[in-house]
């Protein structure tokens, strides 16, 4: 159901931390396993609120520390 | 002078508020996505400041009280700010808990607050549901009609408190006084030729000396407007900051102020091809401080956006800190910048300031020792590998501390005047560490060339091979012109080896980079500072930083000493390590 959303998610992630889209699975973690640094989080967020349309407030965004996290609150996020 | 109708500058917060009532400048604050911006003329920004005065005080803060404010950069978080200032308490911004690392980090920091006495903290909703602690939400609406008057405040007194990110958990609270601002943000004003016909556009936190003082004040005590968005926004989307300068009233010009960083990285994210349609021809002022001014960074954004119509005399290097309020010395207005032996000028001292370069005391006994041996000056001093010798400035180490240094000698960076703030906020002890008689010693180190100021690094994080200093950032942009760290970070620091100081170097990469890139890194170090005692390559985020990201260079040796450095993806350790490269 959520699939055209989920890759949106992993290609906005390949993007951002420079990987391979292949090489990103849901319970990667964005700092530890992809290297996503501070300034690349928050491009990480701009990009994701920009490109997918949804609103991530200041204590979601502290909240958000895997691949799946995204992917979930992305699809919880998108209007049904 | 003349008449009434030459309005005097304001002298206090008080007085600002008085002089935005009767100001034409506006203030515009961009949404998060940076596309569309609410902007509040200067006359209903200081009504709003009054109302929030009005409700502060029924909230039941009193004189002395510090107002923690902890929004998004916002007219909230501006009129919040004068309005605690008008009803005499503090008012202090607080990062929000995405800008230092996760609710865990932020609920700390605010426990932390509590050693400052009485505080209120002003927060979002959602913010200060999550904290679990006791915090006001924005008014909404905000009770136009309930006003403060504007009380006539001592210039003397404390305007409000800065928080710096040290390398320690544990933030200093800067105490600022009305009349160090009203001095500071004067000097910044005149040293960029300002003209009130100017928007400041900028995306720098105002929990940030440099958002606060070098934008929000200089431009509001001088009648200039503003238009501002949050760090995620230029971060996210860095074509934004330079499309809100595009849409900036024609008649105006801009000025601005970033760190490093930002040029870095509206370079590295901007493509050639997205300059076109930008309109910078009236950008004047684009200040660069706050962390090393690195000269490739400058010439590289220069390069992109000249076609936007950008003038590389617009860049002013300038240096700085919250313990100045925020400006130390600036490069004159439309000079740009100017490069010496690698070394961009800062400009010489603001107005007010006075800038004297002093021997570094409690420097290591065996560097003074090694100092010793050598000769006062020029090249290839005995022993030193490479050209150490000749690139590197002496440091004087003597415990004599009235000294000051000779024009080219590198020291202690020492500050006087009217801008250096009285003290840290209730921390007696801090305060005497590093101020006396009115002098304070900045930690950083640096020379005069001319009377401009060249900044070298920091005391503590100094490299002293065979009695020569290396600054740490030469070695660490050594490594960014040779291996793609693709906005990751390096760390040099000295270790001990065979009783001599020996470099290494800690690198942030995505991958690990070729062997032909790694021995170019490791010929250029050698050729120009020394041989690297060893070279470690980790993951990119793994390297430990300040909260305003600055790499914490102590921490980094600690943990390559220990063998605690986490994320190495690769390690060489260089076999002999003397003479083997020389």
């Amino acid at each position: 159901m959520s699939g055209a959303s989920d890759e949106r998610v992993f290609e906005i992630l390949a993007r951002v931390s420079g990987r391979d889209r292949a090489t990103i699975k849901p319970e990667q973690d964005l700092a530890a396993d992809l290297d996503v640094g501070s300034a690349q989080a928050l491009e990480l967020l701009a990009t994701l609120e920009e490109e997918l349309s949804v609103e991530i407030s200041e204590v979601e965004a502290a909240r958000l520390r895997s691949v799946r996290d995204v992917l979930e609150f992305v699809r919880a996020a998108r209007p049904a | 002078m003349t008449d009434s109708t030459t309005t005097a500058l304001p002298r206090t917060l008080g007085e600002l508020v008085d002089a935005l009532a009767a100001g034409s400048g506006a203030l515009a604050v961009y949404d998060r996505r940076g596309k569309t911006k609410v902007e509040r003329p200067y006359p209903e920004v200081a009504r709003r400041a009054r109302a929030w005065g009005a409700w502060l005080e029924a909230q039941g803060v009193r004189p002395g009280d510090l107002v923690y404010l902890c929004l998004p950069t916002s007219h909230e978080l501006i009129e919040g700010f004068l309005g605690a200032s008008l009803v005499g308490a503090l008012p202090c911004c607080l990062a929000l808990p995405r800008a230092i690392g996760g609710l865990d980090v932020f609920r700390r920091r605010v426990e932390q607050l509590a050693r400052f006495g009485r505080g209120h903290l002003v927060t979002t909703p959602e913010v200060g549901a999550e904290l679990g602690a006791p915090f006001l939400a924005p008014p909404d609406p905000l009770d136009l009609e309930r006003l403060v008057d504007v009380p006539r405040l001592d210039p003397g007194a404390i305007a409000y408190v800065q928080l710096t990110s040290g390398s320690t958990s544990v933030p200093k609270a800067v105490a600022i006084t009305h009349a160090n601002l009203a001095a500071n943000t004067a000097a910044i004003y005149t040293r960029g030729a300002g003209s009130p016909a100017e928007t400041y556009v900028s995306w720098l936190p105002l929990y940030h000396d440099m958002g606060l003082v070098g934008i929000l004040f200089t431009a509001m005590f001088h009648g200039c407007s503003l238009a501002l968005m949050t760090p995620e926004t230029f971060v996210g989307t860095p074509r934004r900051w330079f499309e809100a300068m595009t849409d900036v009233r024609k008649d105006h010009t801009i000025v601005t102020s970033a760190p490093n960083f930002g040029y870095q990285w509206a370079v590295d994210r901007i493509p050639a091809e997205k300059v076109a349609g930008l309109d910078l021809s009236r950008w004047r002022v684009a200040c660069c401080g706050a962390e090393m001014v690195r000269p490739a960074t400058l010439e590289e954004f220069a390069a992109r956006f000249r076609p936007a119509g950008f003038d590389p005399g617009a860049l002013i290097p300038c240096y700085g800190m919250a313990e100045a309020t925020l400006a130390v010395t600036m490069s004159p207005a439309a000079r740009g910048p100017v490069v010496v032996d690698g070394s961009v000028s800062c400009g010489p001292a603001v107005d007010g300031l006075e800038v004297t370069i002093r021997p570094v005391d409690g420097a290591p006994e065996r560097a003074r020792a090694g100092l010793a041996d050598l000769p006062e000056s020029g090249p290839g001093g005995g022993g030193s590998p490479g050209e150490v010798g000749e690139r590197s400035r002496r440091t004087h180490h003597t415990e004599d501390s009235d000294e000051t240094l000779p024009e080219g000698t590198e020291g202690e960076i020492v500050i006087r005047g009217s801008s250096v703030f009285p003290g840290y906020f209730l921390d007696p002890e801090a305060t005497a560490a590093v101020l006396h008689d009115g002098l304070f010693r900045t930690g950083d180190l640096g020379y005069l060339r001319g009377g401009e100021l060249h900044v070298t690094g920091r005391v503590k994080d100094l490299i002293i091979l065979d009695g020569a200093n290396v600054a740490p950032h030469e070695l660490e942009w050594l490594a960014q012109a040779h291996v793609d760290l693709d906005g990751g970070r390096a760390a040099a620091f000295s270790v001990e080896h065979r009783r001599r100081e020996v470099p290494v170097l800690v690198v942030e990469v995505k991958e690990v980079p070729p062997p032909e890139a790694v021995e170019a890194l490791r010929a250029a170090v050698a050729r120009d500072v020394a041989p690297l005692h060893d070279l470690v390559f980790v993951r990119r985020g793994t390297v430990p930083k300040t909260s305003s990201g600055k790499v914490q260079r102590g921490q980094v040796r600690a943990r390559y000493l220990d063998g605690t450095l986490e994320g190495v993806l690769w390690r060489w350790a260089q076999a002999t390590a003397e003479g083997g490269e020389a």
